[in-house]
């Protein structure tokens, strides 16, 4: 799942995105694997620089012959994102009345 | 991709301009958000194992210039560079695995969500006591 944009030609610019399995736990024949979001960007010449995020999003449970999926809950980001959601629409509400206001009349 | 990023610091060392060191330190820095960095290490206490999870970002950036002062002046020539790095983990889940199976159970950040709260009460009084437009 890694895109190297600009990577292989002039490789000014790398990007590497995607989903990935590390594994936990091993206990056989169980075992427990965490499913993780990397996205990492970096950029050479004469500045040089890269910047990285890696977040887990699920819980892969091997039991047996059985897998569980369990996604990881993110309280903290999930209020975060409905924080902000919530102050652009109240910021951008009332121009959007006024507008529509404007245009019936 | 390590190649990818080791062969970008060999380029830049390349380029003559003095700062490999600094290349390929950077290509060393992006093993801080390796996938494995967000899995911490787990701990076993009895019958149960804790895993901690945790979100992880940084950014990092090197500059160098010089320059040489016009042929007509008696100037000389300087160089500079500066640099900085950031980064950050945050808490976000711990994986329980006891006897009766895996739990999945969120850390609750109560002053990140304390401040999105604050965020959206100012944007909300910011709103409700603008004045109004005197030409409506």
């Amino acid at each position: 799942m890694a895109a190297a944009g600009g990577a292989r030609s002039g490789r000014r610019l790398w990007v590497d995105c995607g989903p990935r399995r590390v594994q936990a736990l091993r206990d056989e024949p169980h075992g427990l694997e965490i499913l993780v979001w990397r996205l990492a960007v970096g950029w050479g010449g004469r500045s040089t620089g890269a910047a990285g995020w890696v977040l887990p999003i699920a819980v892969v449970e091997r039991r047996g012959g059985r897998t569980r999926w369990r996604p990881v809950p993110d309280l903290t980001l999930a209020a975060q994102a409905l924080g902000l959601a919530a102050a652009a629409w109240v910021a951008l509400r009332p121009r959007r009345a006024r507008a529509a206001r404007q245009r019936g009349g | 991709m390590a190649e990818q990023r080791n062969e970008q610091a060999e380029e830049v060392a390349d380029d003559g301009s003095g700062y490999a060191t600094l290349a390929s330190g950077l290509a060393r820095l992006d093993a801080v958000a390796r996938a494995e960095a967000a899995v911490g290490t787990p701990r076993s206490v009895g019958e149960r194992t804790v895993i901690p999870l945790a979100e992880v970002y940084y950014g990092a950036g090197f500059g160098l210039g010089q320059g040489r002062a016009p042929a007509s002046s008696e100037g000389g020539s300087g160089m500079g560079g500066g640099g900085g790095f950031g980064g950050r983990v945050r808490p976000v889940a711990v994986v329980d695995v006891g006897p009766e199976g895996v739990r999945v159970r969120p850390v609750f950040d109560a002053s990140a969500i304390g401040l999105a709260l604050v965020t959206v009460g100012l944007a909300t009084l910011a709103r409700l006591w603008r004045r109004p437009n005197p030409r409506h």
